[in-house]
């Protein structure tokens, strides 16, 4: 019964995170600075996903194989690449060199 | 000679039609990139004395690191020590909520209202992006509901997969398709020098804070990148003065 509750509080105080900022938005956006530092919020939360899922990935993955594909997918997406590109070929990247590597060691 | 004529409602129609699924599309590849996270959850809901209430968090907390967590702390620190570590874990919504806001600003209050409940991570970081291409406030709403839906519906089906098959479905190389995604997102960023500074502050205190409670480390990566952009404004605007 605790677990039922206290996934039910965590899921309510969720709702209320999502719900209000957007709910007053309109009184939200105009005050001074915060449109300032909503822009800059958007960019630094998707880095710090991004920084700390490549951490996690670090983890339990091919170091070396990891690198060269996040390598390379930097540079297609800096060339415009589409993400699902990006995705396609470090994925392949990264399982041949992990398994060259396995092969190899 | 025959004439075609294009009803105004049926363009409209098609225009929605169309940008539902263009965000449902550009949602794949990050549904794809967060798969092997859903099945660890999945995988740990199984493994826990509440999986009724730990598979249902996949609706009610909606959110995979709040969710693995409340599952685990429940098994070892008990309801009280749970709520706080989920809430705390979860707080970053409200930075993405408020982001959106920021873009959504001209968008009817239903809108914001019914959208706020699917803003996660993945959504966030595919709806920020749109927000500045989208061709009309329609086509931003169909093209928001069309990824946020399509995540919700898969992230419930992967997680019932991962509450079935356990760690399987390991080892095909999907733990590095997430990050891959969330590079694909970040790297047109880095072409401005101001959020590029950003961006490298952010990534650094992220990687740098990964032995904080769980969750703070992504709060402090942002605050602090939020300082980063917010210094470089200021130093901008006085030198053009």
């Amino acid at each position: 019964m605790s677990a039922w509750i206290a996934v039910i509080a965590v899921g309510v105080g969720s709702l209320v995170f999502r719900i209000v900022p957007l709910a007053f938005a309109d009184r939200l956006i105009g005050m001074t600075g915060v449109d300032r530092v909503l822009r800059h919020a958007g960019t630094a939360a998707v880095a710090a996903m991004a920084a700390s899922s490549l951490d996690r990935a670090a983890v339990t993955s091919h170091v070396p194989a990891l690198i060269v594909a996040t390598a390379v997918g930097l540079v297609l997406t800096l060339r415009g690449k589409s993400m699902l590109t990006v995705v396609a070929v470090g994925l392949v990247l990264y399982l041949v060199i992990a398994d060259g590597l396995d092969f190899l060691l | 000679m025959s004439t075609t004529v294009v009803h105004p409602g049926s363009r409209l129609e098609s225009e929605t039609a169309s940008a539902a699924r263009d965000g449902a599309l550009a949602i794949a590849p990050l549904v794809l990139g967060f798969a092997p996270f859903a099945l660890v959850i999945g995988a740990s809901v199984a493994a826990s004395a509440h999986q009724g209430a730990g598979f249902a968090g996949s609706w009610l907390i909606y959110g995979g690191s709040a969710q693995l967590a409340v599952t685990r702390t429940l098994e070892s620190g008990g309801a009280v020590l749970a709520v706080i570590t989920g809430l705390l874990i979860n707080t970053r919504l409200a930075v993405y909520s408020a982001s959106l806001a920021a873009h959504w600003s001209d968008q009817p209050r239903w809108f914001r209202i019914t959208a706020a409940p699917l803003v996660v991570d993945p959504v966030f970081a595919i709806a920020e992006r749109h927000a500045v291409t989208a061709p009309s406030a329609r086509a931003l709403r169909a093209y928001y509901f069309g990824s946020a839906i399509t995540l919700f519906l898969a992230w419930s089906v992967l997680i019932a997969i991962g509450v079935a098959a356990g760690n399987q479905l390991s080892g095909i190389g999907l733990e590095v398709a997430a990050p891959l995604c969330l590079l694909a997102l970040v790297g047109p960023k880095l072409k401005d020098p101001r959020t590029r500074a950003v961006v490298f502050a952010s990534a650094a205190v992220a990687v740098l804070g990964r032995s904080l409670p769980a969750g703070t480390s992504i709060l402090a990566a942002i605050a602090c990148g939020i300082a980063v952009g917010v210094s470089m404004d200021n130093a901008a605007k006085r030198n053009k003065s």
